[in-house]
């Protein structure tokens, strides 16, 4: 499979601190891969290193299969921290230099716009937007000149539900219908978990741990949750085939550590036992536990 | 690099502040020029004299058309406008996070600097043409275009002034391009030229060399040189190769700060 990003041992040191330490990442074509960490962990910093903003003190990276150079970057899309725009002009403005900038048409300024839900700002000054509008429009710029890979740090900030809505579908037409390749970054991790095809985890600079979407089920990410007549009951019944931590109670339901397939096995189970089972819902892929362990957090 | 020259090329000419400073610039001419004539015209020959005594020169060489175009750039308003100008211009893609934008997408860091000091550059040529044809109107339009027009002798001063201004442009650009924040760019670009003139002055007091003064190394009188009329060969010559070292100087500064620097 074709490599988009992979890096080895990149480091990024402030004095003695190191900030991104020894890390080795691979990102393929096709994939949305996505990067969790705390604030602070070094997610950022390592995005701005391979986008050029920030130099390496240790380390190096391939784009694309090949050393970084200048044609390769400009196949690269990116939203890093705050969107970078000029205030003193309109979405359209901003847009349009952009355009010429980066080689785009300008008919392309008109359907980013829309894309992004922009194209009804007429003259209305990008540093008079909200901070939703904002991040469109960084957006925006990231995605002129059909970049074949987009970095996007924490993308959905500011967003209310129907714009995070209409972003995470962006993203996943980009991806589904012109193979665009994404790394992202984001704090909602349930909002995440829904597009993800990969995933990195980073904690104190260093990445723990890198992982698919599979993979992530597999490794005790999926869970079923039981509504039953009685739920200590219930945990009584299954907890001698349970190991640790496999099975608790939350919000009245029984949550077990277990994929979709078991589900016929455990309701027979209960019912024996004497215990109405009401419904059983497979929750995919829980990254918020499986990330709070592998940080130990 | 021709898409990076044509981005910033229409950033410079849609910067509000550029013609809000050229606007000013002309008006300061104009309030130049009216408060020389208001005053020798309250005055009548003690004005005459004071402007004698002040300039070393004859008040017919200095109010006209043709003194005002070489003596406009000489005064204060034109290096602090160009300064405000190139570093609102040079900080902006700093403060608004649009460097990430360029550099993102494969453009240098040294293009980059490079493409902004040549727009500071052409961004002094405009502040020098507009204070040039703003002194030979305000000029003409008070007391006459002037006589004896050495065409030669009025470009090779003007070339000067434009090279003295390339020079401070390069030095905006270095500060801008050092402290990456619009308000101290813009402080440092209007106050150190001036620290810089009053620092060398001092020196020269303490100098004991009279034949050698260390301000004549400073920008400030390469300028005052530069919008002398009839200003000495020797001192055209020396103000032509300190700017020329000044500008170098800090260009090569300027790049190799950019060069190393975190967006």
């Amino acid at each position: 499979m074709d490599m988009v990003l992979q890096t080895h041992g990149l480091t990024k040191r402030f004095g003695a601190h190191a900030a991104v330490d020894q890390v080795n990442m691979t990102i393929r074509r096709g994939d949305i891969y996505g990067f969790i960490g705390k604030n602070g962990a070094g997610k950022t910093t390592l995005m701005r290193m391979i986008l050029s903003l920030a130099l390496p003190s240790e380390g190096s990276y391939e784009l694309f299969g090949q050393a970084p150079s200048p044609a390769l970057q400009a196949r690269i899309g990116s939203l890093v921290e705050t969107p970078g725009f000029y205030k003193n002009c309109s979405a359209r403005e901003n847009l349009i230099r952009f355009s010429i900038l980066y080689g785009a048409e300008r008919k392309q300024v008109e359907d980013i716009l829309q894309l992004v839900g922009l194209e009804k700002t007429g003259n209305l000054k990008a540093g008079k937007f909200s901070l939703g509008m904002k991040q469109r429009l960084g957006i925006g710029i990231a995605l002129l000149k059909d970049p074949e890979f987009v970095v996007l740090d924490e993308p959905v900030n500011g967003l209310d539900p129907a714009g995070i809505s209409q972003i995470r579908n962006l993203i996943m037409e980009l991806n589904q219908k012109r193979g665009v390749t994404f790394l992202i970054s984001s704090h909602l991790l349930d909002e995440l978990s829904k597009i993800a095809s990969h995933y990195g985890i980073i904690n104190n600079g260093r990445l723990v741990e890198e992982l698919s979407r599979s993979a992530l089920s597999e490794k005790g990410g999926s869970r079923l949750r039981l509504v039953v007549s009685d739920a200590e009951k219930a945990r009584a019944i299954l907890q001698p085939l349970m190991e640790p931590g496999e099975l608790m109670i939350q919000d009245h339901a029984l949550i077990v550590r277990r994929s979709a397939e078991e589900s016929a096995r455990l309701n027979r189970l209960l019912l024996e036992g004497g215990v109405d089972v009401s419904s059983i819902q497979p929750e995919q892929g829980d990254l918020e536990a499986f990330f709070m362990e592998r940080i130990g957090g | 690099m021709g898409r990076l020259m044509q981005f910033e090329g229409r950033r410079l000419l849609r910067q509000t502040s550029l013609y809000i400073c050229l606007g000013i610039l002309v008006l300061m001419v104009f309030v130049s020029a009216f408060s020389t004539y208001s005053m020798v015209k309250l005055m009548g020959e003690d004005a005459s004299t004071a402007i004698m005594l002040a300039s070393g020169l004859s008040p017919g060489d200095l109010m006209c058309g043709k003194g005002y175009l070489i003596s406009a750039a000489g005064s204060s308003s034109l290096l602090m406008l160009f300064g405000i100008a190139a570093a609102l211009y040079f900080c902006a893609d700093y403060t608004g996070g649009t460097l990430k934008n360029i550099i993102g997408r494969g453009n240098s860091r040294s293009s980059v600097f490079l493409t902004n000091q040549a727009y500071v550059m052409v961004m002094g040529l405009i502040f020098g043409v507009i204070c040039w044809l703003s002194g030979l109107f305000f000029g003409s339009l008070f007391w006459g275009l002037g006589k004896n027009w050495d065409v030669s002798a009025i470009l090779r001063q003007l070339l000067l002034q434009m090279l003295v201004m390339w020079a401070f442009g390069a030095f905006y650009s270095f500060w801008s391009v050092l402290v990456r924040k619009t308000g101290w760019a813009v402080a440092l670009c209007i106050l150190t030229p001036g620290l810089i003139s009053t620092m060398a002055a001092l020196l020269d007091i303490f100098t004991t060399k009279k034949d050698f003064l260390v301000s004549n190394y400073w920008l400030t009188s390469c300028l005052t040189y530069a919008s002398t009329p009839g200003a000495g060969a020797e001192d055209v010559s020396r103000s032509i190769l300190v700017a020329l070292a000044w500008f170098i100087l800090f260009c090569l500064g300027g790049w190799l700060i950019s060069r190393r620097q975190d967006v």
